[in-house]
């Protein structure tokens, strides 16, 4: 495992950083200065070739989706999903707590790549301090001239831009891009139908482009890095750091800036601490909850988008969690299947009615009244959501459910037979998990 | 039972409408709600969300809506400290169940019901993404991690003091 | 203009036409429920999914613009599955409330169940409960579990009638619709969400538990409620066992028509099928005693005829705008023959009610605008005046509403003061002469609705036992005194009627057809 360099966290234990003063200081708005010296066409072809993954979930190449942008002469907005809700991806949370002008510089960089004028930073709800210290340095760059009129713009470059914090109110589903739009303008968080596209008709309608807060985040080292140097610390079309969180059955969980070429074997044991003593790994998932899961012989991944994907999962938000030989792979899913059955906006019928299906089943089983049929009733439930949906919240909740079950099929059947509960979700076992 | 908005709640509304364009104050609902919520107690009437909805032009639907949907809002009372009991995955592997019952039976309260002096509610909550601290109980602004049923416990007796 | 490819045919549409239009240029019908032309395109429902060549994932199509050379399948394995796959789902908590629900029959969830689906249910959990039967408004009750969340009535209410009772509350699977808090679903056009839900949660408190739809009769033909003249289907009982007491006109729903009405009618014509049966004038009298029409009104016609000879010219014809085109050419030809002056439309007798930017008439008969084509503009109260002054001897009122104390005089002072009428009222007892009308569901004929829109009636019903329509008495009248009796249809009234009505010469009664065509005649 190669040294951990720190570009996106320097600050995390430079309380100093907070002030905008103190970001300066630390080496900070470099990136923005030279951004404004650039005409913009130049940004989006340097971070094209840095290889900036889109860091929310779907590891979308950022310069492309900034390249769909569509022309207006009317306003055109960028969007900045500070709902961290994947389940254990901790990451933006941090970085606005932590580092809240990395976030500001990385979405004047980009905004002024764009010719965008005004942007919103969507903070969950329930992140309230990150709430208050986002909203803190919005405040500083607003009274330094920055942002705002009369100001003289972005560092006297006369580039007008406006920023504002939107708050959440609870809702996973905000976290999908046009989930979020829909919020922002006032609504239920109900993902929009697609086509047409954000970039071309998002928020208010106008062209809008979502970027993810670490997508953001990195923009500015990005700048000051150079191309090569960034993509130097990833690999092949990956550049860059990457901020992993690992958490579940580790002794050291947390969330950590790494190369981008750490491998699931590394991160669990080296990074993460391993696991318990007298303890085995049983299953670990690599991006997210809504990532399939992955058997301990599937663990020499390079965490990057491209790799963990030829793998058969995908690195999502890069949350990793592990279980060890104490976990229920049946009470995990059903653990999950509650949170995707609660997290469905419901707007259309096969997520909103499927996901609490698949729930149910799995209580029945949980319960020690479940079929061995239900297994491929389960999966073929999957199967008739998966593509129908107006959003992937559908196959968020169809890859734990498929995985799970194709990957443990032998300890879910050797449940559903033994009609008791075997083996729990937490720390404390009561029986040892049998397979057959 | 109607409920006013006082010049200096409405002066709060008009500078977050404010940061919406021209036409665009529908966006601000969400804030404005968060607004009154946090003002009268942790939870929100009829009327209240009528007078968002009368300020921002809305129908009464539209408020409604957005209440009924995100899970921060409550139409129902809530203690004067409401705790989130994280109950996702990775709190789960950590044990949340022990928070869980260590909060209902410290606080001697079910889920969703406030104790009756006022001073507490509880619900179990999706995903609060501080994974790395599982498992995680939030109280306002504070989030506490690592827990087990002897932490909760000395949490709510120190609340339970300040309380008094 | 777009050409495009669907299940192997071609086809040509507009720009901007959406797959489910499009197939339809070719007779093929894309299953959908939460889609409808009169609302914004809401793509909820997800059994509008089709496949489109090298798209990869399966698109809705009422959501999907049609483009040249896009080739589109809707009958492909992957449609079928996945179109069963949402019947599942709709159909997973949904309560089979079939033999006790209004909608069956007419229930979209029970035709696709048929044509895309026929399986069992795989659901062995309880289904989800929510609240049944609650009357949301005078006209509309809801049923919580019955409800697919197609958000087609929350769309009606926020973009039609722009009143936003409803909304879609909470998340997920147990969302439910229902009314904002403190609201009541009592717009002018409440009905039309009954109109608009695909299934049985949103009824008509009206038609709840009347009868089953395929018992009933329909016929396509206009409102006669107001000068707007919606199209509307009338439905009529057609079985003596069905137990809906006496009334043979059960039920009125809006047809479209993109010329007047849209999609929608208000709820003051919706429910104006209940005058069809109730409180008609089923009796005649003569000299002021009751006795059979026929024979009473030979009576009158001789009577008149004698009044006439004596004191040529001193008689008047009263008419009113609830009559159809036909009825007035009629009779103002019979006052011709007669000698009688020109007759009054009584156009300004009214009654009148409220009006709106939508769809109500301010003005509630029908053929206002027909009464004025025809010349028949005076003012119905200088006539009635006329009469009170002693100008006449013998006037004839058809349809035209006369206030009591004013019959009373009339009555007294009038040799003969007749009266036809198809609606009871109280002023009808100081009528020394009276005779039943049928009604607009009892004939076939025309109204001009207030735009110059000629659109047709259908007899749905035979007239009461002794009514006629208004000028059906006409001819007879003719034919009583051997005169010439005129035409003796509809269709051949309306055709000599045109022949000789500015604005109404091009059209052609058999082409009116089911929309109606505009006249020629500047509004008067």
């Amino acid at each position: 495992m190669r040294p951990s360099p720190k570009f996106l966290s320097r600050n995390f234990e430079n309380p100093a950083a907070l002030r905008l003063e103190g970001y300066v200081a630390s080496g900070g708005t470099q990136g923005l200065r030279k951004a404004l010296g650039m005409n913009p066409q130049e940004i989006i072809d340097l971070v094209k070739a840095a290889n900036l993954r889109g860091r929310g979930g779907a590891g979308f190449p950022a310069a492309m989706k900034w390249g769909f942008l569509g022309k207006t002469q009317g306003p055109k907005y960028l969007c900045v999903n500070a709902d961290e809700g994947e389940p254990a991806t901790v990451k933006d949370g941090p970085l606005m707590e932590r580092d809240p002008h990395q976030l500001l510089e990385g979405i004047a960089i980009a905004c002024r790549a764009l010719d965008i004028h005004q942007a919103y930073i969507y903070i969950r709800g329930e992140f309230r301090t990150a709430i208050a210290r986002v909203e803190s340095a919005v405040q500083e760059w607003y009274a330094a001239g920055h942002l705002g009129k009369g100001g003289g713009g972005l560092f006297g470059s006369g580039f007008a831009l406006e920023v504002a914090v939107h708050p959440g109110a609870g809702a996973y589903i905000c976290g999908e891009e046009t989930g979020l739009l829909s919020s922002l303008e006032g609504k239920k968080g109900f993902p929009k139908l697609k086509p047409p596209f954000p970039a071309l008709k998002g928020l208010y309608g106008a062209p809008t482009i979502v970027n993810n807060v670490e997508t953001l985040s990195c923009v500015p080292h990005i700048l000051t890095l150079g191309a090569d140097a960034w993509n130097a610390l990833g690999t092949e079309k990956n550049g860059g750091t990457k901020m992993y969180n690992v958490c579940g059955h580790v002794l050291k969980p947390g969330c950590r800036e790494l190369p981008h070429d750490v491998t699931l074997r590394e991160l669990i044991f080296e990074v993460g601490g391993g696991l318990a003593p007298g303890r085995s790994l049983k299953a670990v998932v690599p991006g997210g909850s809504s990532s399939p899961v992955l058997l301990p012989h599937e663990i020499d991944v390079r965490m990057d988008f491209d790799s963990v994907a030829k793998a058969g999962s995908m690195l999502g938000s890069a949350g990793v969690i592990v279980m060890d030989d104490r976990t229920s792979m049946v009470r995990a899913l059903d653990n999950l299947l509650h949170f995707y059955s609660h997290e469905s906006c419901g707007q259309c019928t096969p997520c909103r009615e499927g996901t609490r299906w698949l729930y149910r089943i799995s209580q029945r089983i949980v319960a020690g009244e479940g079929k061995v049929g239900d297994l491929d009733r389960m999966l073929d439930i999957c199967g008739n959501m998966v593509g129908n949906t107006i959003c992937v919240l559908a196959d968020a909740a169809a890859m734990p459910t498929e995985s799970y079950i194709r990957k443990f099929r032998g300890e879910f059947e050797a449940y559903i037979r033994g009609g008791k509960r075997l083996g729990l979700l937490d720390g404390a076992a009561i029986e040892a998990v049998s397979h057959a | 039972m109607s409920w006013t908005l006082s010049p200096e709640m409405r002066d709060r509304f008009d500078k977050i409408v404010a940061r919406y364009p021209e036409g665009r104050s529908q966006s601000a609902v969400i804030p404005l709600l968060h607004l009154v919520q946090e003002a009268s107690g942790g939870s929100l009437t009829e009327a209240q969300q009528r007078a968002v909805a009368e300020y921002l032009g809305i129908p009464m639907s539209k408020v409604h809506e957005v209440t009924t949907f995100y899970s921060m809002y409550s139409l129902k009372p809530r203690g004067r400290r409401h705790l989130l009991v994280c109950r996702t995955l990775p709190c789960a592997l950590c044990g949340c169940a022990a928070v869980s019952a260590a909060v209902r039976e410290r606080l001697g309260v079910a889920e969703g019901e406030v104790t009756p002096d006022g001073a507490f509610s509880w619900e179990e909550v999706e995903c609060l993404n501080h994974c790395d601290l599982g498992p995680v109980l939030q109280v306002g602004e504070e989030v506490y991690g690592g827990l087990d049923a002897a932490k909760v416990s000395a949490l709510i007796e120190t609340w339970s003091k300040e309380e008094r | 203009m777009p050409k495009l490819t669907i299940d192997s045919r071609e086809t040509n549409v507009p720009d901007g036409t959406n797959l489910i239009e499009a197939a339809r240029t070719l007779g093929v019908e894309i299953p959908h429920f939460c889609y409808h032309p009169g609302l914004s395109v809401a793509g909820n429902c997800r059994m509008c999914l089709v496949e489109i060549e090298k798209v990869p994932r399966l698109q809705v199509a009422c959501n999907t613009t049609a483009t040249e050379g896009m080739v589109v399948r809707t009958d492909s394995e992957k449609v079928r599955k996945a179109r069963a796959g949402v019947m599942e789902f709709l159909l997973l908590n949904h309560p089979i409330d079939c033999p006790i629900c209004d909608c069956a029959g007419e229930c979209r969830l029970q035709d696709y169940y048929m044509e895309h689906d026929g399986k069992a249910s795989r659901l062995e959990e309880p289904k989800n409960r929510k609240a049944k039967a609650q009357p949301i408004g005078p006209h509309v009750m809801l049923d919580k579990e019955r409800c697919i969340l197609c958000s087609r009535c929350v769309r009606f209410t926020d973009e039609v009638t722009r009143t936003h009772e409803l909304g879609i509350f909470g998340r997920g699977s147990v969302e439910e619709i229902g009314l904002a808090p403190g609201t009541s679903l009592d717009n002018a056009y409440s009905g039309c969400v009954v109109d608009l839900c695909p299934v049985g949660a949103l009824t008509d408190r009206d038609f709840r538990f009347v009868s089953r739809p395929w018992f009933l009769k329909s016929t396509d033909t206009v409102c006669a409620g107001c000068a707007t003249g919606c199209s509307i289907v009338l439905d009529t009982n057609t079985k003596p066992y069905n137990r809906i007491g006496s009334d043979r006109a059960v039920r009125i729903t809006p047809r479209l028509n993109p010329a007047v009405n849209g999609h929608w009618m208000c709820d003051r014509g919706r429910y104006s099928h209940k005058e069809v049966d109730r409180g008609r004038l089923r009796r005649a009298k003569a000299h002021g005693a009751e006795v059979s029409p026929e024979q009473g009104f030979a009576s009158l016609v001789r009577e008149i005829r004698d009044a006439m000879r004596a004191a040529p010219g001193r008689a008047a014809f009263l008419l009113s705008p609830g009559l159809s085109n036909e009825s007035l050419w009629a009779l103002r030809r019979l006052a011709r023959l007669l000698g009688a002056g020109a007759p009054s439309g009584g156009v300004d007798l009214g009654p009148r009610g409220e009006g709106d930017d939508l769809l109500m008439s301010a003005e509630l008969s029908p053929n206002v605008r027909g009464a004025a084509d025809l010349g028949l503009g005076k003012p119905g109260r200088d006539l009635l005046e006329a009469a009170a002054r002693g100008a006449y001897d013998c006037l004839v009122v058809v349809g035209a509403p006369v206030e009591e104390p004013l019959a009373r005089e009339l009555a007294g002072k009038l040799r003969v003061f007749a009266g036809f009428y198809a609606v009871e009222t109280p002023a009808l007892e100081h009528y020394p002469w009276l005779f039943p009308l049928s009604l607009w569901a009892e004939e076939d004929g025309t109204f001009t609705n207030a735009k110059g829109r000629v659109q047709r009636l259908r007899k749905a019903l035979e007239p009461l036992a002794g009514a006629r329509p208004a000028w059906a008495w006409a001819r007879a009248w003719a034919q009583e005194l051997g005169l010439e009796p005129g035409p003796g249809s509809a269709e051949a009234l309306f055709a000599a009627m045109a022949a000789e009505t500015v604005g109404y010469a091009g059209l052609d009664y058999a082409a009116l057809g089911d929309l109606g065509a505009s006249t020629g005649a500047a509004g008067r």
